[in-house]
């Protein structure tokens, strides 16, 4: 509000014909020739306008109502952009008129102390792609900041923002505030970065990620991203522009990678610096993904404390929780990661594919360990049975992601062998058909389930648990939904499993098992 | 709306060649006279300009980029401070461009700190609407932080004000205080970074509180810290308050906002490691009631704090989702003792109906376990503990416990006289130090690595799990004088021969479903190894 009237008040000035003074609170970009008429390029204008607020020592960047046309922004060290409500950023076509560097319609490296503020949207929709051509100039990303701090985004919403729509790699101290995404790929991109809050966020993003935290090498070295706590947030797959124009389409049903609509929460892929200390709270999954937390570059993730989540809709796991050994950008060389010491609680989960229940797995020689998931209702889709898990028929087993060579079928198999694919790219379609609906767990160590309910919602004639190769598995008052004749739970070399108030398990401890039924 | 928005602007546009109309909605204090050169003293135009906002019936007061040297700026009601990115507020090192302390009666009873708040770098004393925005700095250097007397002594302090909003600019040594607020009411403080030298925010006497998105470094003094003292002269409850997703930590001062958090800083001005926690206390007259505190991120700090010393009712407490690595003292605190720094509350307070679930600690220092613990008479009362993962440092003996070794045991916390060693002691015989001043490290070495509960009635632990990173051989729990005590699924790391739990005067003890405990139930034990 009070920015709003400095805005207008400068403009009023400005039309009242006095000279804006050097020290002039507030930079309004129209006072420096934006036309705003959504055919004229306005590039040069706004970054006069930076260029004069940066002079200034910093200042606030304003954009009135209207629609500019533009190319790249570049953001300069203690400057606000301020979109009004009613300001349109419309991302120019002309891709010569865009940076070779960092791809985005608003760029910053190396800075300070900048902000993106107000009601305004951005839009990419004729502009930024999903994914750049070979030797192209294609434009990626509506917002890219690199090696950047203090920084806050916030009110403003984004259409359509190409490949990245917020990117951010090595940003630290930084908020995300009131945004929203409803983006055409991943929607927000936290990557090596340190010390971020996130909250009152709503993220469309149905052809990948939500908000999505990384570690990959893109600043050159490993770099952590910790000390992140994200709350009170959306993350959907609803059709592109669906969430901004408020009908939420659930038409979507495939996307690239031929699984269903994205838009999740997610730790990885990218992911050699690791993800340590970081909170998720009071967060609204609809017709997406669900919640993956991946170590598969060697990175270590650890440190996790995750509540208060509902989910409905859900197009694969629940809960993707995966050490791997892809190892990317280092060839394999360096070691494993580590996934473990992550506490998952109070969560809602309705409607969920069935093909997948909720995984926790690493993979050989390479425990996940010490998870806690406590207060945890899940119903999935159910449906399917045993035969589904041998045959993994086409129409429901991933051809890209868990057929050893994309697009060719995934062969049938005994239902419990399933393949380890260790240096996979990790999603929870990467194991083909299941062979449990609940949760499948293999090689983890110190898991524990308290109060967690999982049932379906069509008879479901797979067990409800598999684990396999797992030490320390401890059900606390677990039920499980049930068909007449089907098993429970399958263990295959388990030590040190505990059942205890489970429904309808009896309560018993299992020293060391190699194989069993219950 | 539109009729304002017109005067406001052509008020604006005079402003850039005359002197600014009485009924401006912004008021630009370069247009006042601030030079913002960093050099001259800005107080005046400053103030100036908040008394034409005020005049004008309240607005706008807007500093535009450029770094304002300047003493003591009044708040007044109706006004919003609006700093920009490139904006620094700098406290001048004239110590006479600051207002003259106000007389309280009532300062004998705590810090000189926190019983003024005019000779503040800001300052504000019985008023209401009130906001400070913008991304700005406020660096307060120059401040003279501890001690009494005339000078700068915090960046920010507010007294008996109403509907405060805080938000988006930046503290860069606070002084005593970043912020401190006295009996305020209605509160909004979001996305503020605040990187200080004491204190950083201090939320006292205060009700129905919004603490969001905020980064508080710390490392000398606590980060975010409710208090209920007696500054005011009455007993006034700290209430209605929710915080949510914040960071607090103890790196060194400035390396927060430069982003290199440097985790050199090793001991704050009381010996103990970096401070930089969330705490309720010590000031603790008043009540503190209906606090909720979710998605917090504690490194390299001290743990949870909450403590009612002087005669304060703590009660209906909510903490969830808390993670926490690097952890300097006990990772939860929980102490009901009667220091009864407090004129109008003599007899004892309580501490009673908190929960706390949903944490993981990595990291944790070895000495202090976490403790839960009233005095002799008063007991903490019903306290739930669940879905817990608590991975101390480990390494230590029982022979830590009885020795007391000087490079562990405080000297400064632990002692009947600061500066004396820790005298060596039978392990389990921890000095009850009712009436000390409340921190973990006052009970020296405990005997225990993972809970030390006493004097406690209706202690639930649900799901808890406590391990070690070096071998520990002092038990894991330890619960002495404890009525009604129900371990449900706890699960504890253990080298071989040592015990896993002590109890001594212990009723109504049960443990279920515990690792490595046996189920059991014990009407009543003077006292048992298992």
């Amino acid at each position: 509000m009070p920015n709003k009237f400095l805005i207008g008040c400068a403009a009023v000035a400005l039309s009242l014909g006095a000279p804006l003074a050097a020290h002039a609170a507030v930079f309004e970009v129209k006072a420096f020739g934006a036309k705003a008429d959504g055919k004229t390029p306005d590039r040069d204008a706004i970054n006069k306008t930076i260029d004069a607020a940066a002079a200034a020592g910093g200042g606030t960047v304003s954009f009135p109502a209207g629609t500019y046309l533009t190319g790249a922004i570049h953001l300069r060290s203690n400057v606000t952009l301020q979109l009004d409500r009613g300001a349109h950023i419309v991302a120019s076509a002309d891709t010569a008129t865009y940076d070779s560097g960092l791809s985005a319609l608003i760029t910053g490296e190396g800075l300070e102390n900048i902000s993106i503020v107000g009601d305004g949207l951005i839009s990419g929709t004729n502009a930024l792609v999903r994914q750049a051509r070979a030797n192209s100039a294609d434009i990626e990303r509506a917002i890219a900041l690199k090696s950047c701090r203090n920084v806050t985004l916030r009110d403003f919403s984004v259409l359509n923002g190409g490949h990245s729509c917020v990117w951010l790699l090595g940003v630290d101290n930084l908020t995300l505030d009131n945004l929203r995404l409803d983006t055409n790929r991943d929607a927000m991109d936290v990557d090596s970065c340190r010390n971020v809050r996130i909250s009152n966020c709503s993220v469309n993003s149905p052809y990948d990620d939500g908000i999505c935290l990384k570690a990959s090498l893109g600043l050159g070295f490993p770099r952590a991203t910790e000390n992140v706590t994200i709350t009170n947030c959306l993350v959907s797959g609803y059709d592109i522009g669906s969430l901004l124009d408020a009908t939420y389409k659930r038409t979507i049903t495939s996307v690239p990678d031929r699984d269903g609509p994205t838009g999740r929460i997610k730790m990885g892929t990218g992911g050699e610096g690791g993800f340590k200390n970081i909170t998720i709270t009071n967060i609204v999954f609809d017709r997406c993904r669900g919640l993956a937390l991946e170590s598969v570059d060697g990175g270590n993730l650890e440190d996790i404390t995750i509540s208060n989540i509902t989910m409905r809709d859900v197009w694969n796991s629940p809960i993707f929780i995966r050490l791997g050994s892809r190892q990317r950008t280092a060839g394999g060389v360096t070691p494993v990661g580590t996934a473990r010491r992550v506490t998952i609680s109070n969560i809602v989960a309705y409607d969920a594919d069935p093909r997948y229940p909720c995984i926790i797995t690493g993979i050989p020689g390479h425990n996940v360990e010490d998870i806690k998931l406590s207060d945890i209702r899940i119903l999935y889709r159910g449906g399917l049975t045993m035969d589904h898990a041998a045959r993994q028929p086409a129409e429901m087993a991933s051809t890209f992601f868990a057929s050893p060579r994309r697009g060719t079928p995934v062969p049938s198999r005994e239902a419990y062998d399933v393949p380890e694919r260790e240096a996979e790219y990790p999603e929870p379609s990467m194991f083909g058909v299941l062979p449990a609906y609940g949760f499948f767990i293999r090689h983890a160590k110190g898991i524990e389930l308290n109060n967690v309910e999982v049932g379906f919602i069509n008879e479901d004639r797979r067990p409800a648990f598999v684990l396999d190769d797992v030490k320390g598995a401890d059900f606390q008052h677990v039920k499980a939904q049930k068909a007449v004749g089907v098993p429970t739970m399958w263990l295959k070399k388990v030590e040190d499993f505990t059942a205890r108030a489970c429904t309808p398990l009896p309560d018993i401890k299992i020293p060391t098992v190699d194989r069993r039924e219950m | 709306m539109r009729n304002i928005f017109l005067v406001g602007c052509a008020a604006v546009a005079l402003a850039l060649s005359a002197p600014l109309a009485a009924q401006a909605a912004v008021f630009d204090v370069k247009a006042f006279g601030a030079k913002a050169d960093g050099k001259t003293l800005d107080r005046d135009a400053i103030n100036k300009a908040i008394d034409a906002a005020v005049a004008a019936g309240g607005g706008t007061v807007f500093f535009p980029a450029g770094t304002y040297l300047t003493g003591s700026i009044r708040l007044r009601s109706n006004i919003t401070l609006q700093f920009e990115h490139g904006t620094v507020i700098e406290a001048t090192p004239d110590m006479t461009a600051y207002d003259a302390v106000e007389p309280n009666p009532w300062e004998q009873y705590d810090e000189f700190g926190h019983n003024h708040w005019h000779n503040s770098l800001i300052w504000g004393d019985e008023i209401e609407n009130v906001s400070i925005v913008g991304d700005g700095l406020i660096i307060g250097k120059a401040l003279r932080g501890r001690g009494a007397g005339d000078g700068g002594n915090k960046s920010l302090a507010l007294r008996l004000c109403r509907n405060v909003t805080l938000r988006d600019f930046s503290i860069l040594f606070g002084g005593h205080f970043g912020i401190l607020m006295t009996g305020v009411d209605n509160v909004t403080v979001d996305n503020l970074k605040i990187d200080s030298n004491f204190d950083s925010m201090d939320v006292d006497n205060c009700r129905n509180v919004r603490i969001s998105n905020c980064s508080v470094n710390s490392p000398n003094d606590d980060a975010i810290v409710l208090k209920a003292g007696h500054a005011l002269g009455i007993t006034r409850p700290t209430e209605n308050v929710t915080i949510t997703n914040v960071f607090v930590s103890g790196y060194e001062v400035g390396s927060l906002l430069d982003g290199t958090y440097k985790r050199t800083f090793k001991e704050a001005n009381d010996r103990e490691g970096p401070t930089g926690r969330i705490k309720i206390g010590t000031e603790s007259e008043g009540d503190f009631k209906n606090i909720t505190i979710s998605n917090a991120v504690f490194d390299h700090c001290r743990g949870l704090a909450i403590e009612s010393v002087d005669g304060s009712h703590i009660e209906d407490i909510a903490i969830s989702n808390i993670t926490m690595r690097d952890v300097a003292n006990s990772p939860i605190f929980l102490r009901l003792g009667s220091r009864m720094r407090a004129p109008l509350r003599t007899p004892m307070g309580s501490l009673r109906r908190v929960s706390i679930s949903n944490v993981v600690v990595y990291d944790a220092d070895p000495r202090f376990a976490s403790i839960i613990t009233g005095i002799p008479g008063h007991d903490i009362e019903d306290i739930k503990l669940s879905n817990l993962r608590l991975v101390y440092r480990g390494g230590l003996t029982l022979d830590h416990a009885a020795r007391q070794p000087a490079d562990m045991a405080s000297a400064f916390f632990a002692t009947a006289r600061r500066g004396i060693p820790v005298p060596p002691r039978e392990p389990y015989e921890i000095p009850e130090q009712e009436k000390l001043y409340p921190e973990p490290a006052m009970f020296g070495v405990l005997p225990v690595y993972g809970f030390f509960i006493r004097h406690a009635k209706g202690i639930e632990l649900n799901n808890v799990e406590v391990g070690f990173m070096q071998e520990e051989r002092r038990p894991a729990f330890y619960l002495d004088q404890v009525v009604g005590a129900d371990f449900n699924h706890v699960k504890a790391q253990r080298a071989a021969g040592v015990p896993t739990l002590v109890l001594r005067k212990v009723e109504d003890f049960a443990a279920r479903d515990c690792t490595p405990l046996p189920d059991i139930k014990i009407p009543q034990v003077d006292r048992r190894e298992m």
